[in-house]
């Protein structure tokens, strides 16, 4: 009764989006599915028919209903349902990535406007300064963000944090023009992983990680399609773009803890009795 | 006519036919059945639409004796049964109050 190749399918979809989620939440759901799947073999089997097709139908037409059931799941509660917590330390962590953030917003902006000139005369200890405020300040606050939820997160964060690190050394030499460029990937990558993990504590809205995997994705596109992103006004306008979302980002996320760090809440209900 | 309507009202007239409490597939099979559909809803449609009745108070839930499941040789049951805060809702349903917004309304999201 519970061999069915379209049932396994099924089982196994329930068992990765549930996976996660408290122990309750996620039993509950899979002997829900299980119940259903039984008692639809149990029918077909009485009308003398296979149910494998319906079953699979079945999954794929629920499957967008299972990833926003799930992604409601672990939402963060909204800010302002939420007891802020100030302190020093979330505060300043804010505050560093909003000035990072603004200063790269600033930087970028006069990249477009008057490109390679930026590295040259006056402007340039001006722009030096403004690519290490990122390059420290970035990695600095989201690792600061991560130690205070540590116990909650897992070694897919570490990994993050790792790659954000060497990105931001790569983006703070490639500046000086020495480092491939390619791993300038790493920093909104690894940035990306670390921060959706901290999102997952309800510390910073999952926006920011979505943002910065944009600027991931489309930063390896462009790195394999070979676009230029200095250049002319055009391949300025088009590499500000895409590092738009990745600095949007950190301006979201600065606001937002510098405001204090939230109180998540347990998750969990649904729970079997 | 919403998935949530038609829930409650499967559940009321499985209610009226003697059966006060009704599992998932259950109420997707006599859904199914009384539109003539050739299929029953999808999992996750139904057991998201479930989880906001249920938040919302317009359905209660129970789970059924292990026993009873281990007795069967199947997995356990969640038994759904509808509340009087449901049979007003489908009733401001039909009468075309909440028709709209009854599955995304408010009042059926998480509190």
């Amino acid at each position: 009764m519970t061999g069915s190749p379209a049932a396994g399918l099924v089982r196994a979809w329930v068992d990765l989006y549930t996976r996660g989620l408290p122990a309750e939440l996620r039993a509950a759901r899979c002997d829900e599915v299980a119940d259903d799947l039984w008692c639809e073999q149990a029918e077909a089997a009485t009308l003398g028919r296979s149910a494998g097709v319906d079953m699979a139908l079945r999954l794929l037409f629920g499957m967008p209903a299972d990833i926003t059931w799930r992604l409601a799941q672990t939402r963060p509660m909204p800010a302002e349902t939420l007891n802020r917590r100030s302190s020093m330390n979330s505060r300043a962590l804010g505050l560093l990535a909003l000035a990072a953030g603004v200063t790269w917003a600033v930087w970028l902006s006069a990249f477009v406007a008057i490109g390679a000139e930026i590295w040259s005369g006056g402007v340039a200890p001006w722009s030096i300064v403004a690519i290490f405020l990122g390059g420290i300040g970035f990695p600095l606050s989201a690792i600061g963000l991560a130690y205070q939820v540590q116990d909650r997160l897992g070694w897919l964060s570490a990994l993050g944090a790792v790659m954000m690190v060497i990105g931001a050394l790569v983006a703070m030499t490639d500046s000086t023009g020495a480092a491939p460029a390619i791993l300038l990937l790493l920093f909104p990558l690894g940035s990306a992983i670390l921060l959706w993990e901290v999102s997952g504590t309800g510390f910073v809205s999952r926006v920011v990680p979505i943002a910065q995997a944009a600027t991931a994705v489309a930063l390896s596109i462009a790195g394999v399609v070979g676009l230029p992103l200095d250049g002319g006004p055009a391949e300025r306008a088009t590499g500000a773009l895409i590092f738009a979302p990745f600095v949007l980002s950190w301006i979201v996320l600065g606001v937002s803890v510098a405001r204090g760090v939230p109180q998540p809440e347990s998750a969990g209900r649904g729970s079997p009795a | 006519m919403p998935l949530e309507v038609s829930i409650l009202e499967a559940a009321l007239e499985l209610r009226s036919r003697g059966i006060n409490e009704a599992h998932g597939f259950l109420l997707a099979k006599h859904i199914r059945d009384g539109k003539g559909a050739r299929r029953l809803t999808a999992y996750g449609t139904l057991y998201k639409a479930l989880d906001r009745l249920e938040r919302a108070g317009y359905l209660a839930s129970r789970w059924e004796d292990p026993q009873l499941a281990a007795d069967d040789g199947r997995p356990r049951r969640r038994h759904y049964r509808i509340t009087m805060s449901g049979e007003g809702a489908h009733a401001d349903a039909l009468e075309g109050k909440r028709e709209s917004a009854l599955p995304r309304s408010a009042a059926v999201q998480p509190s």
